[in-house]
Protein backbone atom coordinates (compact mmCIF):
# COMPACT_ATOMS: atom_id res chain seq x y z
CA UNK A 1 0.00 0.00 0.00
CA UNK A 2 1.30 3.40 -0.77
CA UNK A 3 2.08 5.80 2.03
CA UNK A 4 1.46 9.66 0.69
CA UNK A 5 4.58 11.65 1.57
CA UNK A 6 3.46 14.52 3.45
CA UNK A 7 5.02 17.85 3.82
CA UNK A 8 6.28 18.43 7.68
CA UNK A 9 7.27 22.02 7.14
CA UNK A 10 4.99 23.15 9.52
CA UNK A 11 4.15 26.21 10.32
CA UNK A 12 4.09 28.25 13.32
CA UNK A 13 0.47 29.56 12.76
CA UNK A 14 -0.28 25.52 12.14
CA UNK A 15 1.28 24.45 15.05
CA UNK A 16 -0.67 26.72 17.30
CA UNK A 17 -3.81 25.67 15.87
CA UNK A 18 -3.10 22.26 16.54
CA UNK A 19 -2.40 23.45 20.02
CA UNK A 20 -5.39 25.21 20.65
CA UNK A 21 -7.34 22.51 19.24
CA UNK A 22 -6.02 19.82 21.56
CA UNK A 23 -6.62 22.29 24.71
CA UNK A 24 -10.27 22.59 24.04
CA UNK A 25 -10.75 18.56 23.04
CA UNK A 26 -9.37 18.33 26.74
CA UNK A 27 -10.67 21.09 28.79
CA UNK A 28 -14.03 21.43 26.67
CA UNK A 29 -14.33 17.62 27.08
CA UNK A 30 -17.93 17.66 27.52
CA UNK A 31 -18.83 20.32 24.61
CA UNK A 32 -16.34 18.61 22.33
CA UNK A 33 -18.06 15.03 23.33
CA UNK A 34 -21.36 16.35 22.66
CA UNK A 35 -20.39 17.81 18.80
CA UNK A 36 -19.12 14.22 18.15
CA UNK A 37 -22.24 12.49 19.36
CA UNK A 38 -24.60 14.81 17.31
CA UNK A 39 -22.43 15.25 14.40
CA UNK A 40 -21.99 11.00 14.11
CA UNK A 41 -26.30 10.70 14.61
CA UNK A 42 -26.49 13.39 12.42
CA UNK A 43 -24.79 11.21 9.93
CA UNK A 44 -26.61 7.97 10.88
CA UNK A 45 -30.23 9.66 10.22
CA UNK A 46 -28.98 10.87 6.88
CA UNK A 47 -27.64 7.41 5.80
CA UNK A 48 -30.78 5.72 7.44
CA UNK A 49 -33.06 8.04 5.43
CA UNK A 50 -31.33 6.63 2.36
CA UNK A 51 -31.62 2.76 2.63
CA UNK A 52 -35.55 4.29 3.69
CA UNK A 53 -35.32 5.46 0.25
CA UNK A 54 -34.64 2.36 -1.17
CA UNK A 55 -37.24 0.99 -0.03
CA UNK A 56 -36.16 -0.97 3.03
CA UNK A 57 -37.85 -0.83 6.47
CA UNK A 58 -36.87 1.24 8.94
CA UNK A 59 -35.68 -1.02 11.90
CA UNK A 60 -32.92 -2.53 8.85
CA UNK A 61 -32.40 0.74 7.49
CA UNK A 62 -31.13 1.59 11.03
CA UNK A 63 -29.11 -1.49 11.25
CA UNK A 64 -27.52 -1.04 8.52
CA UNK A 65 -26.50 2.59 8.88
CA UNK A 66 -25.01 1.69 12.23
CA UNK A 67 -22.98 -1.53 10.35
CA UNK A 68 -21.53 0.94 7.86
CA UNK A 69 -20.25 3.33 10.23
CA UNK A 70 -18.69 0.45 12.39
CA UNK A 71 -20.30 0.78 15.31
CA UNK A 72 -21.70 4.42 17.13
CA UNK A 73 -18.83 3.68 19.80
CA UNK A 74 -16.00 2.62 18.17
CA UNK A 75 -16.59 5.51 15.81
CA UNK A 76 -15.94 7.66 18.35
CA UNK A 77 -13.35 5.87 20.25
CA UNK A 78 -11.59 6.33 16.66
CA UNK A 79 -12.10 9.93 16.18
CA UNK A 80 -11.11 10.61 20.05
CA UNK A 81 -7.68 9.09 18.86
CA UNK A 82 -7.41 11.90 16.39
CA UNK A 83 -7.91 14.58 18.67
CA UNK A 84 -4.02 13.76 19.90
CA UNK A 85 -4.61 14.06 23.63
CA UNK A 86 -4.62 10.32 24.42
CA UNK A 87 -1.11 10.62 25.70
CA UNK A 88 -2.29 13.42 28.25
CA UNK A 89 -5.04 11.54 29.07
CA UNK A 90 -3.42 8.46 30.26
CA UNK A 91 -0.51 10.31 31.74
CA UNK A 92 -3.54 11.92 34.13
CA UNK A 93 -5.12 8.41 34.84
CA UNK A 94 -1.38 6.60 35.67
CA UNK A 95 -1.02 9.68 38.10
CA UNK A 96 -4.17 8.95 39.45
CA UNK A 97 -3.82 5.79 40.02
CA UNK A 98 -0.43 6.19 41.51
CA UNK A 99 -2.09 8.53 43.92
CA UNK A 100 -4.37 6.38 45.13
CA UNK A 101 -2.08 3.14 45.64
CA UNK A 102 0.50 5.36 47.50
CA UNK A 103 -2.53 6.27 49.86
CA UNK A 104 -3.57 3.32 50.27
CA UNK A 105 0.35 1.87 51.01
CA UNK A 106 1.37 5.35 53.94
CA UNK A 107 4.54 2.69 55.07
CA UNK A 108 5.88 2.33 51.90
CA UNK A 109 5.16 5.81 50.54
CA UNK A 110 7.10 6.97 53.28
CA UNK A 111 10.12 4.70 52.61
CA UNK A 112 9.86 6.05 49.13
CA UNK A 113 9.71 10.22 50.42
CA UNK A 114 12.64 9.51 53.10
CA UNK A 115 15.08 8.10 50.16
CA UNK A 116 13.85 10.64 47.90
CA UNK A 117 14.60 13.25 50.61
CA UNK A 118 18.14 11.51 51.69
CA UNK A 119 19.65 11.78 48.02
CA UNK A 120 18.38 15.05 47.54
CA UNK A 121 20.26 16.53 50.75
CA UNK A 122 23.25 14.08 50.00
CA UNK A 123 23.24 15.63 46.78
CA UNK A 124 23.02 19.16 47.79
CA UNK A 125 25.45 18.85 50.69
CA UNK A 126 28.20 17.45 48.46
CA UNK A 127 27.02 20.58 45.80
CA UNK A 128 27.72 22.85 48.64
CA UNK A 129 30.83 20.97 48.96
CA UNK A 130 32.07 21.71 45.24
CA UNK A 131 30.58 24.98 45.02
CA UNK A 132 33.29 26.38 48.03
CA UNK A 133 35.84 23.97 47.33
CA UNK A 134 36.25 24.80 43.47
CA UNK A 135 33.90 27.46 42.28
CA UNK A 136 33.60 29.73 44.78
CA UNK A 137 36.13 32.94 44.35
CA UNK A 138 38.29 33.50 46.79
CA UNK A 139 37.73 36.56 48.60
CA UNK A 140 40.75 38.43 47.68
CA UNK A 141 40.88 42.14 45.55
CA UNK A 142 41.79 40.26 41.91
CA UNK A 143 40.74 36.38 42.38
CA UNK A 144 41.62 35.77 38.49
CA UNK A 145 44.87 37.60 38.44
CA UNK A 146 45.97 35.42 41.62
CA UNK A 147 48.37 32.74 40.55
CA UNK A 148 50.06 29.28 42.36
CA UNK A 149 53.72 29.16 40.56
CA UNK A 150 55.26 26.31 42.30
CA UNK A 151 54.98 24.68 45.72
CA UNK A 152 58.00 23.44 47.35
CA UNK A 153 60.34 26.51 46.89
CA UNK A 154 62.93 27.85 49.66
CA UNK A 155 62.66 31.14 51.33
CA UNK A 156 65.60 32.01 49.56
CA UNK A 157 64.60 31.12 45.77
CA UNK A 158 61.44 32.78 46.70
CA UNK A 159 63.82 35.92 46.96
CA UNK A 160 65.63 35.73 44.28
CA UNK A 161 62.67 35.19 42.46
CA UNK A 162 60.96 38.23 43.73
CA UNK A 163 64.15 40.51 43.49
CA UNK A 164 64.95 39.60 39.66
CA UNK A 165 61.38 39.88 37.99
CA UNK A 166 59.60 43.34 36.52
CA UNK A 167 56.31 40.94 35.78
CA UNK A 168 54.40 40.13 38.70
CA UNK A 169 54.09 41.19 42.41
CA UNK A 170 54.89 38.13 44.38
CA UNK A 171 54.29 36.94 47.78
CA UNK A 172 54.94 34.04 49.64
CA UNK A 173 53.27 31.71 51.97
CA UNK A 174 54.11 28.39 54.00
CA UNK A 175 51.75 26.09 55.95
CA UNK A 176 53.20 25.71 59.63
CA UNK A 177 51.94 24.37 63.31
CA UNK A 178 52.15 26.80 65.60
CA UNK A 179 52.42 26.47 69.24
CA UNK A 180 50.47 29.11 71.50
CA UNK A 181 50.36 29.62 75.21
CA UNK A 182 48.01 32.61 76.76
CA UNK A 183 49.26 34.11 79.49
CA UNK A 184 51.29 31.78 80.10
CA UNK A 185 49.88 28.83 79.86
CA UNK A 186 50.37 26.36 76.67
CA UNK A 187 47.81 26.00 74.86
CA UNK A 188 47.14 23.48 71.97
CA UNK A 189 48.67 24.24 68.45
CA UNK A 190 46.73 25.85 65.79
CA UNK A 191 47.32 25.89 61.92
CA UNK A 192 48.88 29.05 60.71
CA UNK A 193 50.77 30.54 57.75
CA UNK A 194 54.37 31.95 57.48
CA UNK A 195 54.02 34.49 55.50
CA UNK A 196 55.79 37.16 52.91
CA UNK A 197 55.68 41.14 53.84
CA UNK A 198 53.50 41.58 50.44
CA UNK A 199 51.10 38.60 51.29
CA UNK A 200 48.10 41.01 52.28
CA UNK A 201 48.99 43.90 50.23
CA UNK A 202 48.89 41.43 46.91
CA UNK A 203 45.78 39.93 48.56
CA UNK A 204 44.20 43.16 48.77
CA UNK A 205 42.88 41.70 52.11
CA UNK A 206 42.30 44.57 55.10
CA UNK A 207 42.03 43.71 58.45
CA UNK A 208 39.13 44.06 60.61
CA UNK A 209 40.80 45.81 63.32
CA UNK A 210 44.76 46.72 63.60
CA UNK A 211 47.10 46.37 60.50
CA UNK A 212 48.44 43.47 58.42
CA UNK A 213 51.78 42.04 58.18
CA UNK A 214 53.67 44.47 55.63
CA UNK A 215 56.65 44.73 53.47
CA UNK A 216 58.29 46.73 56.62
CA UNK A 217 57.78 43.87 59.26
CA UNK A 218 60.13 41.09 56.64
CA UNK A 219 63.17 43.35 55.84
CA UNK A 220 65.22 41.60 57.90
CA UNK A 221 65.23 37.78 57.93
CA UNK A 222 63.86 36.82 61.57
CA UNK A 223 64.07 41.11 62.56
CA UNK A 224 60.83 41.44 64.51
CA UNK A 225 58.39 38.75 63.68
CA UNK A 226 54.55 39.79 64.23
CA UNK A 227 51.81 37.36 64.24
CA UNK A 228 48.14 38.19 62.82
CA UNK A 229 45.28 35.99 64.45
CA UNK A 230 42.58 35.44 62.07
CA UNK A 231 38.80 36.22 62.83
CA UNK A 232 38.09 32.69 63.14
CA UNK A 233 40.18 32.17 65.69
CA UNK A 234 37.29 32.71 68.42
CA UNK A 235 36.85 34.29 71.58
CA UNK A 236 40.80 35.47 71.36
CA UNK A 237 39.98 37.42 74.63
CA UNK A 238 41.27 41.30 75.07
CA UNK A 239 43.69 42.07 77.54
CA UNK A 240 45.64 38.64 77.57
CA UNK A 241 49.28 38.25 76.36
CA UNK A 242 49.16 35.55 73.66
CA UNK A 243 52.78 34.49 72.58
CA UNK A 244 53.41 32.28 69.05
CA UNK A 245 56.40 30.10 68.04
CA UNK A 246 57.72 27.13 65.77
CA UNK A 247 60.49 25.52 65.92
CA UNK A 248 63.18 28.07 66.50
CA UNK A 249 60.92 30.89 65.31
CA UNK A 250 59.59 33.06 68.50
CA UNK A 251 57.54 35.53 67.74
CA UNK A 252 56.90 38.82 69.43
CA UNK A 253 54.34 38.15 71.96
CA UNK A 254 50.58 39.89 71.21
CA UNK A 255 49.01 41.30 73.79
CA UNK A 256 45.12 42.00 72.52
CA UNK A 257 44.88 45.78 74.22
CA UNK A 258 40.91 45.45 72.49
CA UNK A 259 40.57 42.31 70.27
CA UNK A 260 43.94 42.32 68.18
CA UNK A 261 44.39 42.59 64.56
CA UNK A 262 41.89 40.16 63.05
CA UNK A 263 40.60 39.47 59.56
CA UNK A 264 37.29 38.53 58.52
CA UNK A 265 35.91 36.30 56.10
CA UNK A 266 39.52 35.56 54.98
CA UNK A 267 40.97 32.56 56.25
CA UNK A 268 43.75 32.10 54.05
CA UNK A 269 44.95 30.57 50.40
CA UNK A 270 44.41 27.20 51.50
CA UNK A 271 41.53 25.00 52.95
CA UNK A 272 43.37 24.06 56.21
CA UNK A 273 42.02 27.29 57.77
CA UNK A 274 45.23 28.85 59.36
CA UNK A 275 44.40 30.80 61.96
CA UNK A 276 47.33 32.97 62.50
CA UNK A 277 49.68 34.98 60.44
CA UNK A 278 52.97 35.64 61.00
CA UNK A 279 56.04 37.41 59.42
CA UNK A 280 58.73 35.08 58.65
CA UNK B 1 -20.03 -5.84 -7.15
CA UNK B 2 -19.03 -5.36 -3.47
CA UNK B 3 -15.65 -7.56 -4.09
CA UNK B 4 -14.46 -5.15 -6.88
CA UNK B 5 -14.29 -2.75 -4.59
CA UNK B 6 -10.99 -1.95 -3.59
CA UNK B 7 -10.12 -0.34 -0.43
CA UNK B 8 -8.31 2.93 0.09
CA UNK B 9 -4.69 2.86 0.23
CA UNK B 10 -3.27 4.71 3.51
CA UNK B 11 -3.03 8.19 3.36
CA UNK B 12 -5.03 8.95 0.22
CA UNK B 13 -8.72 9.32 2.17
CA UNK B 14 -7.19 12.47 3.52
CA UNK B 15 -6.93 13.73 -0.14
CA UNK B 16 -9.95 12.73 -1.04
CA UNK B 17 -11.24 14.80 1.20
CA UNK B 18 -9.27 17.62 0.43
CA UNK B 19 -10.40 17.24 -2.81
CA UNK B 20 -14.53 17.30 -2.01
CA UNK B 21 -14.27 19.92 0.21
CA UNK B 22 -11.92 22.23 -2.43
CA UNK B 23 -15.34 22.80 -3.94
CA UNK B 24 -17.88 23.73 -1.05
CA UNK B 25 -17.58 23.36 2.81
CA UNK B 26 -20.10 20.11 2.93
CA UNK B 27 -20.85 17.68 6.19
CA UNK B 28 -19.41 14.37 6.95
CA UNK B 29 -22.28 12.54 5.29
CA UNK B 30 -22.31 14.47 1.76
CA UNK B 31 -18.54 13.88 1.80
CA UNK B 32 -18.77 10.22 1.86
CA UNK B 33 -21.39 10.50 -0.64
CA UNK B 34 -19.59 12.45 -2.73
CA UNK B 35 -16.70 10.51 -2.57
CA UNK B 36 -18.45 7.53 -3.60
CA UNK B 37 -19.84 9.42 -6.59
CA UNK B 38 -17.23 10.25 -8.18
CA UNK B 39 -15.13 7.19 -7.48
CA UNK B 40 -18.03 5.81 -9.38
CA UNK B 41 -18.66 2.77 -6.88
CA UNK B 42 -14.99 1.52 -7.18
CA UNK B 43 -13.71 2.88 -3.89
CA UNK B 44 -15.12 1.41 -0.11
CA UNK B 45 -14.76 4.51 1.63
CA UNK B 46 -15.16 3.17 5.15
CA UNK B 47 -17.65 5.25 6.67
CA UNK B 48 -15.57 4.49 10.48
CA UNK B 49 -12.51 6.01 9.29
CA UNK B 50 -14.08 8.88 7.72
CA UNK B 51 -14.56 11.18 10.90
CA UNK B 52 -11.39 10.25 12.89
CA UNK B 53 -9.69 11.47 9.37
CA UNK B 54 -12.02 15.12 9.29
CA UNK B 55 -11.32 15.45 13.16
CA UNK B 56 -7.33 14.82 12.03
CA UNK B 57 -7.29 17.02 9.70
CA UNK B 58 -8.99 19.63 11.58
CA UNK B 59 -6.57 19.60 14.19
CA UNK B 60 -3.63 20.24 11.32
CA UNK B 61 -5.39 23.19 10.23
CA UNK B 62 -6.08 22.22 6.93
CA UNK B 63 -9.92 22.02 7.37
CA UNK B 64 -12.00 24.38 9.23
CA UNK B 65 -15.70 23.28 11.16
CA UNK B 66 -18.27 25.29 11.82
CA UNK B 67 -21.89 24.79 12.93
CA UNK B 68 -24.44 25.10 10.28
CA UNK B 69 -28.17 24.11 9.54
CA UNK B 70 -27.93 21.28 6.77
CA UNK B 71 -31.19 20.86 4.14
CA UNK B 72 -33.50 19.27 5.87
CA UNK B 73 -33.18 21.99 8.69
CA UNK B 74 -31.12 19.54 10.94
CA UNK B 75 -27.84 21.44 12.62
CA UNK B 76 -24.81 19.91 11.29
CA UNK B 77 -20.94 20.28 11.44
CA UNK B 78 -20.21 21.63 8.66
CA UNK B 79 -16.18 21.25 7.22
CA UNK B 80 -14.48 23.97 5.04
CA UNK B 81 -11.08 24.19 3.58
CA UNK B 82 -8.35 26.19 4.83
CA UNK B 83 -5.63 28.38 3.26
CA UNK B 84 -2.86 25.76 4.55
CA UNK B 85 -5.10 23.02 3.20
CA UNK B 86 -5.35 24.23 -0.25
CA UNK B 87 -1.55 24.08 -0.36
CA UNK B 88 -1.96 20.62 1.22
CA UNK B 89 -3.95 19.54 -1.27
CA UNK B 90 -1.68 20.96 -4.03
CA UNK B 91 1.02 19.23 -2.41
CA UNK B 92 -0.52 16.38 -1.85
CA UNK B 93 -2.25 15.93 -5.25
CA UNK B 94 1.04 16.14 -7.28
CA UNK B 95 2.73 13.63 -4.69
CA UNK B 96 0.01 11.59 -5.71
CA UNK B 97 0.26 11.65 -9.49
CA UNK B 98 4.32 11.41 -8.79
CA UNK B 99 3.90 8.07 -7.29
CA UNK B 100 1.31 6.59 -9.27
CA UNK B 101 3.08 7.32 -12.40
CA UNK B 102 6.42 6.21 -10.74
CA UNK B 103 4.19 2.55 -9.85
CA UNK B 104 2.94 2.69 -13.70
CA UNK B 105 6.37 2.82 -15.21
CA UNK B 106 7.33 -0.04 -13.00
CA UNK B 107 4.45 -2.15 -13.83
CA UNK B 108 4.87 -1.33 -17.62
CA UNK B 109 8.45 -2.38 -17.16
CA UNK B 110 8.05 -5.87 -15.66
Amino acid sequence: MAQIVRGRRASAGRMLSDLLYRIRALFRRKTVEMELDDELRFHLEHQTEKHLRAGQFREEAMRRARIELGGLEQSKEECRQSWGIGLIESLVQDIGYALRVLVKSPGFTAAVALSLALGIGANTAIFSLIDAVMWRMLPVKDPAGLWVIDQGLTFQQYRTVRDNNQVAELAAYSAVRLNVSVDGNIEPTVDGQLVSGSYFSLLGVNPAIGRTISVDDDRVPNGHPVAMISYGIGNADSGKSYRFWAGRFRFRELRLRSSGSRLRSFSALRLAWPRIFSSR
Amino acid sequence: MTNKRIDLPQGTLDLLILKTLALEAQHGWAISERIQQISSEVLRVQQGSLYPALHRLERRGWVKARWGTSDNNRRAKFYELTRSGRKQLVDEAAAWRKLSVAVGQVLDVC
